[in-house]
């Protein structure tokens, strides 16, 4: 185990180094090692991919196969994937499966999540309206009046567009100073972390990859 | 003149004296190989190499029992190795376990010799109290010289408890002498048959006054035997004695008075040995005698200790009957010796009546001598801590021997010493006392290794109530805390129980405001697409980063590439879309060509739909466009992509060659691109794409076309100057739409966005202000109450 | 006037029947959102595998790997990684 940790480790830090260096150092050797290094990163990640959907079918067909509650639902899923994904095959080969594979994007994936982001809109309005009552508090009332300031100041007024002193003074305001002000905050932050994290890696203090 | 000192006491003595002026010691040995063995090393002088050949001359055949003044040769003793017991044999192998590597170890049988026939060290002589010590360091100066057969046993035994070695020149006759001892000195964990001349010597006042009061006369052979052990053959010649065998042999005949002497040199535990009141004055001193024992039904006080140590006597020299040059171990005690009176512990030697084997070896058949009750004796008694470790294997060792078995009717009552006593099963005790011990109930514990210690084993009477399994109870045993902490949690489960119970109601009630909010929303959404009308004016506060997104479109020069960027989910396709639309269309009205990636799954297919439903005008004309497809590896394939566009991207989503086509001709490189507008709903996207290629994109700028929710944490990089411009959200797309395209989607949304937001105002508004009244009244309501 | 029917007609039936199906959840979880919700989460996984497989597995690690080369031949190590 200790062998194995410290080859990955070795292997995760050389790796790291040859790509920062092929970064900061156009050298066409560096370069070139960086850019294959970081077409296997990519070629892994969609192999990635394709573990994710084994996975996710080896567990809906133990359900099957355990007839668990919900195997039904789990038929339909298996069903919908491998269609799917067979099509999708397909469909660079055999023209006629291109349109069933785009209706599969327009008619099931798009639809569904725009439904869902929907129901999100009732339910954070919903949300929004029982926050007083369930938690009556300074930071509720401070929650619910920036709400209703953004959403003036976003969205126009029927009949009237934009709302006085809203549009053009508190929500700009708000979006622009007070948040910005906080997203500044959280970037460089995330940025020290970005940073950190990578030397981290690069020196072997952490192993994301496992070992130890 | 040099003066010799004492090897036992130390002190100095004239050259001329045999013996030490101050303790007796013998000075000048007895046995010596040769004249050359006998002169002494001394300090400065190399030692002489002498042939060992000489002792292989000396037949052990040929030997006659060494005689006072005689030259002892070397006894070659590996030939008795065959006529060793096997138990003996075993002995060597290690078999005993390490019991007796320290005096405290040593065994009870051990003890016995080393008891009465002290080791004449310096120490023991000038300590008698400390004899124990002095066996110890009496055993280590004279190791090397212990005998082969001896040495084999050393591994077994204590080290630190063997007595002084033999000297090399032994008679023929010991070796009987040495095999029985040692047998007994084996089982202990100390042989004590090799005893020296000075052992006899240097015997202790007690031992010589024991001596004097044995009846018998001892033979020959006993002059290497420890004092006490009698010695069957009578061949030696009497002349041969040391002066206090020969004492010993002239008080042989005489009736055995208790010397009041030995019992003081007693060890405590000895001496402290209650002795039955018929016997006091014979059994007093425990004298080691040959005179049989007087009677069988004499009443006698006998050491267990003893008792078996001569049981397995018995029992080793049936085994060893075809040796010759063993006698029954029983010989030394003949029973038609004398019938004189002799203490009644010792007279019990003879006896081999110990009960059956399944029985205790040690037990008590009379009661009533006992001064106390048996059962609380064998656990009342205190167990010396040098013996305590050694129980388990002394018991063990005390049952199952035929003999034992043979005559359980003879046993005699005992007063067992504390020792014996606590090694004695519990069962034994407590069957034999019956219900007459109730006085310790309570005291001692039922069963376990702690068996035979005070307070700790139990005296229920009834061996049944012994063996009983104990009786668990099934009722909890629960504490006053555990009583209340079991009612909380009653009472929680109660309240739980009540709560199921409003839960439904509250849950329609949440239910049906849920619809209603629903219902709300969605007519307000559906009111102006169904209607059709339009009644929300148009923005006329133009956002300040629409403007520097148009100034960067226009001063592209006409064909110029733009790298469309499509990294959006499609659940917030209808927001994008309809911000990005006047864009897009703003570009292709100037002839841009379009190159499109993604780093989403979904992206190439949202792209695709995006200039389908968007710019249909723009395909219809000839719009010349690219889909790059799908970068996977999220930053990793951004800056791959960044770094060699051409050979991140290879290929179309439809499998051609993606730089050969119309769309991307001149293009090789990120900086080749006239722009990249990035469309996205996720700040961590739009950060990736801004710092991934920033090394790569030279003056190429970057637009971001974004969703509301991201607009917080993309604005400080157009703050910053990282990005050059920036459309946001619809509200965004409708500003951009009013200045630089038709009427579109944009507009097509505006009433429903600007009504839908009104009712969720109105909604959140009203139900907030409700609600926080509810909650106030709810709060004064429960102040009241409490 | 006849109804042609298209894969535009019937992705827009589909995709309003999905809605509807989603929107059920309003009124409370029931079986016909739990449908579309299953039948969504294979249809993406299934696309985005296919997606994976067709433009950028193929195109960047089998037919580089089919053409040759030694450049090209590296790409086996993150193959076999990725097995």
């Amino acid at each position: 185990m200790k062998l194995k940790g410290l080859f990955s480790t070795a292997v995760a830090v050389l790796c790291g180094l040859v790509v920062l260096a092929g970064y900061f150092v156009r050298l066409d050797i560096l370069v070139n090692a960086s850019n294959t290094l970081i077409t296997w990163a990519i070629l892994l990640t969609a192999f990635a991919i394709l573990l994710g959907i084994i996975n996710l079918l080896i567990v809906h067909v133990g359900k099957i196969t355990r007839k668990q509650k919900g195997g039904f639902y789990s038929i339909i899923l298996i069903f919908a994937m491998l269609a799917t994904f067979a099509i999708g095959l397909l469909a660079p080969h055999f023209p006629p499966a291109s349109p069933a594979f785009d209706f599969a994007f327009r008619a099931v994936q798009l639809p569904v999540e725009a439904s869902l982001m929907a129901l999100l809109a009732v339910t954070l309005t919903y949300a929004s309206i029982r926050l007083p009552r369930r938690r009556l508090s300074v930071f509720s009332v401070i929650f619910i009046i920036t709400g209703l300031l953004v959403l003036l100041g976003t969205a126009p007024l029927p009949f009237l567009g934009d709302t006085p002193l809203v549009s053009d003074t508190l929500r700009p305001t708000i979006a622009q100073v007070l948040a910005a002000s906080g997203a500044r905050g959280i970037l460089i932050g995330v940025a020290l972390g970005a940073l950190a994290t990578g030397l981290r890696v690069l020196f072997g203090a952490d192993r994301p990859y496992g070992g130890k | 003149m040099a003066d010799v000192h004492c090897p036992m006491c130390g002190k100095p003595n004239p050259e001329e004296q045999d013996s030490c002026q101050f303790c007796g010691a013998r000075l000048k040995p007895l046995t010596g190989a040769t004249p050359v063995d006998s002169q002494p090393i001394r300090a400065g002088e190399k030692p002489t190499k002498r042939p060992t050949s000489e002792f292989e001359k000396v037949k052990p055949a040929d030997e006659g029992p060494i005689h006072a003044g005689e030259e002892p040769t070397r006894k070659n003793t590996g030939e008795l190795e065959r006529s060793l017991p096997s138990w003996l044999k075993s002995l060597r192998k290690g078999e005993e376990p390490p019991q007796a590597e320290s005096p405290a170890d040593a065994s009870p049988d051990l003890n016995l010799p080393a008891e009465s026939q002290p080791t004449p060290s310096a120490e023991s002589s000038a300590e008698s109290l400390d004899w124990l010590a002095g066996l110890g360091s009496a055993a280590a100066e004279d190791e090397e010289e212990v005998p082969d057969w001896m040495a084999g046993l050393r591994g077994a035994s204590a080290p630190g408890l063997e007595p002084e070695a033999p000297t090399p020149a032994e008679p023929e006759q010991a070796q009987p002498e040495q095999d029985w001892m040692s047998r007994l000195g084996g089982e202990a964990g100390q042989p004590p048959a090799d005893s020296p001349e000075q052992t006899v010597e240097s015997a202790p006042d007690w031992l010589s006054r024991l001596s004097q009061e044995a009846e018998k006369p001892q033979p020959a052979e006993t002059a290497e035997a420890p004092a006490g052990e009698p010695q069957e053959e009578p061949a030696a010649p009497e002349e041969n004695l040391p002066d206090w065998l020969d004492a010993l042999k002239s008080k042989s005949t005489v009736s055995e008075e208790p010397s009041p002497g030995s019992g003081n040199d007693l060890p405590d535990w000895l001496s402290g040995t209650p002795v039955a009141p018929a016997e006091t004055d014979a059994a007093a001193a425990p004298v080691f005698t040959s005179e049989p024992p007087p009677a069988r039904d004499a009443p006698t006080e006998v050491p267990d200790w003893l008792s078996q140590l001569q049981s397995d006597v018995r029992a080793a020299s049936d085994a060893e009957e075809q040796a010759e040059e063993f006698e029954p171990a029983a010989g030394p005690f003949p029973a038609d010796k004398s019938g004189e009176p002799i203490p009644d512990w010792l007279s019990r030697v003879d006896q081999t009546a110990p009960p059956a084997a399944s029985a205790p070896a040690l037990v008590m058949s009379d009661e009533g001598e006992s001064p106390v009750e048996p059962s609380q004796a064998a656990f009342s008694l205190e167990t010396p801590d040098w013996l305590s470790k050694l129980r388990p294997d002394r018991s063990a060792e005390t049952q199952g021997s035929p003999e034992e078995e043979a005559e359980p009717e003879n046993l005699e009552t005992a007063d067992l010493p504390s020792w014996v006593q606590a090694m004695r099963p519990v069962e034994s005790v407590i069957s034999e006392t019956g219900p007459s011990a109730p006085d310790d109930a309570g005291a001692t514990e039922d069963s376990g290794p702690l068996a035979g210690l005070r307070g700790v084993l139990p005296s229920n009477p009834g061996l049944g109530t012994m063996r009983k399994p104990p009786a668990y109870a099934i009722k909890l045993q629960v504490s006053d805390n555990q009583q209340r902490y079991a009612a909380h949690l009653e009472k929680m489960v109660l309240e739980e129980g009540r709560a199921r119970g409003l839960t439904p109601a509250r849950l329609t009630s949440n239910r049906v405001w849920r619809w209603i909010i629903s219902i709300i929303l969605i007519a307000a959404v559906l009111l102006p697409l169904v209607s059709g009308r339009q009644f929300t004016p148009d923005m006329k506060l133009l956002p300040s980063e629409w403007s520097n997104t148009s100034t960067v479109l226009n001063e592209f020069p006409a064909d110029a590439p733009i790298l469309l960027v499509f990294d959006y989910d499609p659940a917030l396709s209808g927001e994008l879309e309809a911000s990005a639309a006047p864009v897009i269309d703003h570009v292709l009205f100037l002839g841009a060509r379009l190159g499109l990636v993604s780093t989403a799954p979904t992206g190439p297919a949202l792209a695709e739909q995006f200039l389908e439903s968007t710019q249909p005008y723009h395909l219809e004309t000839g719009l010349q466009y690219t889909n790059l497809g799908y970068l996977a590896g999220g930053p990793a394939g951004i800056l791959s992509f960044a770094t060699d566009p051409v050979a991140a991207a290879r290929l179309t989503v439809d499998g051609d060659p993606a730089w050969e086509t119309t769309a991307l001709q001149g293009v090789s490189k990120l900086s080749d691109f006239a722009a990249v507008i990035i469309l996205t709903d996720n700040a961590d996207n739009g950060r990736i794409w801004i710092e991934q290629t920033r090394a790569f994109i030279g003056e190429t700028p970057i637009l971001m076309i974004i969703s509301a929710q991201a607009e917080p944490m993309i604005r400080p990089y157009d703050d910053s100057g990282q990005i050059q411009g920036m459309v946001t959200g619809l509200v965004g797309g409708k500003t951009y739409e009013q200045s630089y395209a038709a009427p579109g989607l944009a507009r097509r949304y505006w009433d429903s966005f600007g009504l839908g937001a009104l009712a969720a105002e109105i909604m959140i508004a009203v139900g907030g202000v409700l609600g926080a009244i509810m909650a106030w009244r709810a709060r004064k309501q429960a102040g009241e109450e409490a | 006037m006849p109804i042609t029917l298209s894969w535009d007609l019937v992705t827009g039936l589909f995709s309003f029947l999905l809605t509807l199906m989603v929107l059920s959840y309003l009124i409370g979880d029931n079986p016909a959102f739990r449908v579309a919700i299953y039948l969504f989460i294979g249809v993406s996984a299934g696309y985005a595998a296919a997606v994976a497989w067709n433009q950028v597995l193929m195109p960047r690690l089998f037919l580089p790997i089919a053409e040759g080369g030694w450049t090209n031949l590296l790409l086996i190590v993150p193959l076999f990684l990725g097995l």
